[in-house]
């Protein structure tokens, strides 16, 4: 990932988080999303409110399968 | 009377423009002033009076207890929303490609043992060759590869890139054979579309 990206965003875990669901299409829950890029679920979840309140990201209607 | 006591409450709730401390200000703008997003100019005049009112209200309002943070974690599934405005835009600044990247790889695969070649494919290719069927992301030729730091490896390179990494790694007397045999994993391998991070055999 490039020091553009993760200057331009201020988060090495922004640039990764948002890495991780533009390659992978589905929805995923805090905690997996958590593992898949080594991030801890604190920094997930905020990154992932802030997300959601310009629009970027929604809220799955179905769990995903735990 | 009643006008002079009406204007400080005002000014204190809010103020008229959005002030931004001069701190921040000077802090986000040197790493941009180095990707020359933002050029220097001359120094202007300093704000006075407005930062000192401002700077003293912060530590009246620091020594206030701060409010609890809320971390709790829920269970929701979360998926981007494909009708954001800037969906496209988004995705292809966060999923260029960058040399930079592909150094980094390198210099991380040279760690983990006597590398002798590095070709990464696929998922580490830009945009045009994303559709091309490629049968490895990352493939490895070297000795004495310490299995532990493969796996913290591959670990830290599937975080990065934000999806699951296909890879191969063997050692140089099976790359030699298969090569010899024309092997087809390592024929589509080198004729589809790839790039040597690594390249101590001379191919």
């Amino acid at each position: 990932m490039s020091k553009i990206q993760e200057e331009l965003l201020q988060s090495k875990g922004r640039v990764k988080l948002l890495k991780f669901l533009f390659r992978n299409g589905d929805s995923h829950t805090i905690k997996e999303m958590s593992q898949h890029i080594q991030e801890s679920t604190k920094t997930v979840n905020s990154e992932i409110q802030k997300l959601e309140k310009i629009g970027l990201v929604i809220k799955a209607k179905n769990h995903s399968n735990k | 009377m009643a006008k002079k006591t009406k204007n400080p409450t005002k000014s204190k709730k809010k103020p008229i423009k959005k002030m931004v401390r001069k701190s921040t200000v000077s802090k986000k703008a040197v790493p941009l002033r180095k990707k020359k997003l933002v050029v220097k100019k001359k120094p202007i005049k300093k704000i006075k009076a407005v930062a000192k009112s401002k700077s003293r209200k912060k530590v009246v309002s620091r020594s206030n207890p701060k409010p609890k943070k809320r971390s709790v974690i829920n269970d929701y599934a979360y998926m981007l929303n494909l009708n954001f405005e800037l969906f496209a835009e988004l995705k292809n600044f966060i999923l260029k490609p960058s040399p930079e990247e592909l150094d980094r790889l390198s210099e991380k695969m040279s760690k983990i043992g006597r590398i002798k070649l590095g070709i990464v494919s696929g998922i580490f290719l830009s945009e045009k060759y994303q559709n091309e069927e490629t049968v490895t992301d990352l493939f490895i030729v070297g000795e004495d590869i310490d299995k532990r730091k493969l796996s913290a490896f591959i670990k830290s390179v599937e975080a990065e890139t934000g999806t699951e990494v296909r890879y191969a790694v063997m050692d140089k007397d099976e790359f030699d054979y298969r090569y010899g045999m024309f092997d087809r994993f390592i024929r589509v391998l080198l004729e589809g579309p790839h790039k040597k991070l690594i390249n101590k055999l001379a191919l």
